[in-house]
């Protein structure tokens, strides 16, 4: 609907919605928009205690409702997969609301205001929740995608068991998307779901935006107080909110402008990427206010968030996580390796799935290859297979299991039958079939350790030289709990010296060391190399000890980790 | 010779090969996680929130319903709630509840924006967020506040903030005040239809 010749439509619209709320009557046709049906994409449990976050759609026709649904599932993919997002999901719930649009698309004008940089031409649709370029009342920001009518969005996320956070996707590839309160509407663009991550940091997480205008008058000039966690005007080391985190060696500012701010030129980034310290520019001024690292998914839509990000996210979410359930295997024993003539070792491997409350994890061990087993061998695992959201009491988590031999010409192997079984809430399993046994343990998830970024000091690269090929073992000790791992899972990571990257997992998900006791992590990083050149390389090796004291739960999380040969970005939480 | 050199490198080669530490192929499990959605269904329980669905136009502040929901109030924060009402992005109210002997049993603030907030990705440069700001003349916005089976009705106040004194100080001037559906006349559970909206325009 036209926003500027709708008026009277819409005080009618208004006026029966008002009344549907007087008498209690949800709105099925709004504005012309057809209610199909609310479901829940991700239940962590009781609305009570999670983050609800509800999608709508605006101009998707009935028969695209697909395409709606394939949208919400970009988002929701790209927010669920977000580092540390992923280990503390549990804290939320995602709901769809199905709304079908008379017309399919969005208003365009060509003009707006002052606004004149448009490049539409004048389009009117009718939709269910009234969105439009130039909208929010102010009609003067083009890219204000938003609806002049923001209760038939409200009315609808109703129809959700809760919302926490209301997100309308708009169908339109255009540019455009605008946020006030815990509505926001957004279109479809190429990206856009980096984009709806990016303001979930403002709405959810309180963070603040990382980027700067380049006006040579743009100074901050307000007072600390007022700033989010992420951004600082402190030019103080040792009064710094986020000085855990900032090496000796780093000097602080740690990449200023010019004193007079005259550097219009965003200055190059000469500190390695995983550094924290205080980088000149951000909420949107040039100078004046600094931001703890040189990227962030707060200033670029596509990065990851930064360690002080990050350590907010945690701590919004711990309040909201559940206490999931780590599935570990820890012992498998191949009784006959099936391993036909010429006879030798089975090469062997699992295929798994973990399923419950709503989520199916579909895992292979090894990560990739096999394992090489002869009769009657046992091998340590100790692998973590998944983290589950704890069961509801009625509905106990599965796991199925394939086991394989894999063969060449004449296909892979079976071993014995594929069984399915019931997991324990938390305690030991065991699979006992004529060819195999598997034991493992499900156990409460009362820490999680988390890989952030790694950086190599020296790759390590011999001849010829170049990037190193880099990868690492860990070993994470808590009590009787021992995880082992690799990263990545399979294969190795190009990075030259002084480089950092990205690690993103939970190493694991582990009981709370007995009282007195310390969580230990012994890591080892390795540049791969050929046999030629003589086999792999130490990059370098360390153990990480932490103690209620020294670190973890709920407030002190992130850890930079300075070693020889590496420096590991590293967070311990638990409730 | 030569050629017993170049054997003997290799077999040394393949040795070595088979000393090298091991490379941790089987310390992983490769996982992905899918999600199976399902039709949505409210939690059971009691009510734990009023959904207040409030309307801001031109200035005036319309509380339109406030309903029972069992859902929770996840906010700002009071520094960051101050903050943006002191930098005029935002209203502050404060809401109170009262039991049947008209005593405050429950109070807090809610933030009603007065901006929008754009943010959008920029059409030259790939990743690059742009932003700006404009006045929200007119929007309906929801807060969850907490529920409490006492509850009987619940005062709206508008705030003036006043960046010298913490928020509690902040002068008070009350908007409206509602009656509350007794708890028997609201359904048990999570989703339930407004039940109580007030007049129109407080101011």
């Amino acid at each position: 609907m036209n926003r500027r010749h709708g008026g009277l439509i819409r005080a009618v619209v208004s006026g029966v919605l008002l009344v549907c709320a007087l008498f209690g009557v949800a709105p099925a046709h709004a504005d012309g928009g057809e209610f199909l049906g609310a479901t829940t994409l991700l239940d962590s449990g009781d609305t009570a205690a999670k983050i609800d976050i509800v999608f709508l759609g605006d101009g998707f026709t009935r028969d695209q409702q697909d395409d709606f649904n394939k949208k919400v599932d970009q988002v929701v993919e790209e927010f669920l997969a977000a580092h540390p997002v992923f280990a503390l999901r549990s804290a939320f719930n995602i709901h769809r609301v199905n709304v079908a649009s008379p017309e399919s698309g969005t208003d365009k004008f060509a003009t707006c205001g002052t606004d004149t940089d448009t490049g539409d031409s004048n389009q009117q649709r009718q939709t269910a929740l009234d969105a439009g370029y130039c909208s929010g009342g102010g009609g003067t920001v083009y890219r204000c995608m938003f609806s002049g009518n923001t209760q038939l969005a409200v009315d609808f996320a109703n129809n959700a068991p809760d919302d926490n956070f209301v997100v309308v996707l708009v169908n339109d590839s255009g540019h455009g998307g605008c946020a006030a309160g815990n509505l926001s509407y957004m279109t479809v663009e190429d990206d856009f779901e980096e984009v709806a991550v990016h303001e979930f940091g403002h709405s959810i997480f309180k963070l603040a935006d990382e980027y700067q205008y380049d006006s040579p008058d743009d100074t901050f000039t307000g007072n600390e107080a007022g700033l989010r966690p992420n951004v600082t005007a402190n030019r103080e080391k040792a009064s710094l909110k986020w000085g855990d985190l900032v090496l000796e060696s780093t000097p602080i500012p740690t990449q200023p402008h010019g004193d007079d701010c005259s550097d219009q030129d965003l200055p190059d980034r000469d500190f390695s990427e995983d550094i924290v310290g205080t980088f000149e520019g951000a909420t949107h001024f040039r100078c004046g206010v600094y931001r703890p690292q040189y990227f962030c998914r707060m200033r670029e839509s596509h990065r990851s968030y930064c360690d002080v990000c990050r350590r907010e996210v945690i701590r919004t979410l711990l309040q909201a996580a559940n206490p999931d359930r780590v599935v570990t295997f820890h012992e498998l024993k191949i009784k006959d390796d099936s391993d036909p003539w010429p006879r030798g070792d089975g090469e062997i491997y699992l295929n798994f799935d973990l399923t419950g409350r709503g989520h199916v994890i579909k895992g292979r061990w090894p990560a990739d290859d096999e394992s090489d087993f002869d009769d009657g061998q046992t091998k340590t695992i100790d692998v973590v297979a998944g983290v589950l959201p704890q069961a509801a009491a009625d509905v106990p988590a599965t796991l199925a299991l394939r086991v394989r031999e894999s063969d060449w010409p004449d296909g892979d192997d079976d071993l014995s039958s594929d069984t399915t079984i019931d997991l324990p809430d938390t305690g030991s399993f065991s699979i006992d079939k004529g060819d195999y046994l598997l034991n493992g343990d499900v156990v409460a998830a009362d820490l999680r350790v988390l890989f952030d970024v790694l950086n190599v000091k020296d790759d390590q690269d011999g001849f010829l030289a170049g990037d190193g090929d880099i990868y690492v073992l860990y070993t994470i000790r808590s009590g009787d709990a021992v995880i082992s791992g690799r990263w990545p899972q399979a294969g190795d990571v190009g990075m030259s010296d002084d480089d950092s990257h990205d690690m993103s997992i939970m190493a694991a998900a582990v009981p709370r060391p007995p009282k007195g006791e310390a969580l230990t992590m012994e890591i080892t990083v390795r540049d791969a190399d050929s046999w030629f050149t003589g086999g792999d390389d130490d990059v370098g090796s360390a153990t990480f000890t932490f103690d209620e004291t020294s670190g973890f739960g709920a407030s002190n999380i992130v850890h930079v980790q300075d070693a020889s040969g590496f420096r590991l970005t590293l967070s311990v939480l638990g409730r | 010779m030569p050629n017993r050199t170049i054997l003997a490198s290799f077999l040394l080669s393949v040795l070595l090969a088979g000393c090298a530490p091991d490379s941790g192929k089987e310390r992983s499990a490769a996982t992905t996680t899918q999600l199976v959605p399902k039709p949505a269904t409210p939690s059971p329980g009691p009510p734990t929130t009023l959904r207040v669905v409030i309307r801001v136009e031109n200035g005036n502040v319309t509380l339109l319903s406030a309903s029972p929901k069992r859902g929770n109030e996840f906010d700002a924060g009071s520094e960051v709630f101050a903050h943006r009402v002191l930098e005029e992005k935002a209203r502050a109210l404060r809401y109170e509840i009262l039991d049947a002997s008209a005593a405050v049993i429950g109070s807090g603030y809610v933030a009603v924006p007065k901006v929008a907030v754009a943010e959008f990705l920029d059409k030259d440069v790939r990743h690059k967020i742009v932003r700006a700001e404009q006045p929200l003349t007119s929007a309906v916005v929801t807060a969850a506040i907490p529920y409490s089976p006492g509850a009987r009705k619940l005062r709206i106040a508008e705030l003036t903030p006043d960046a010298k004194s913490p928020v509690e100080s902040w002068p008070a001037t009350v908007l409206t005040t509602v009656d509350l559906p007794a708890p028997n006349d609201s359904p048990p559970t999570g989703v339930v239809p407004p039940v109580d909206a007030p007049a129109g325009d407080v101011r």
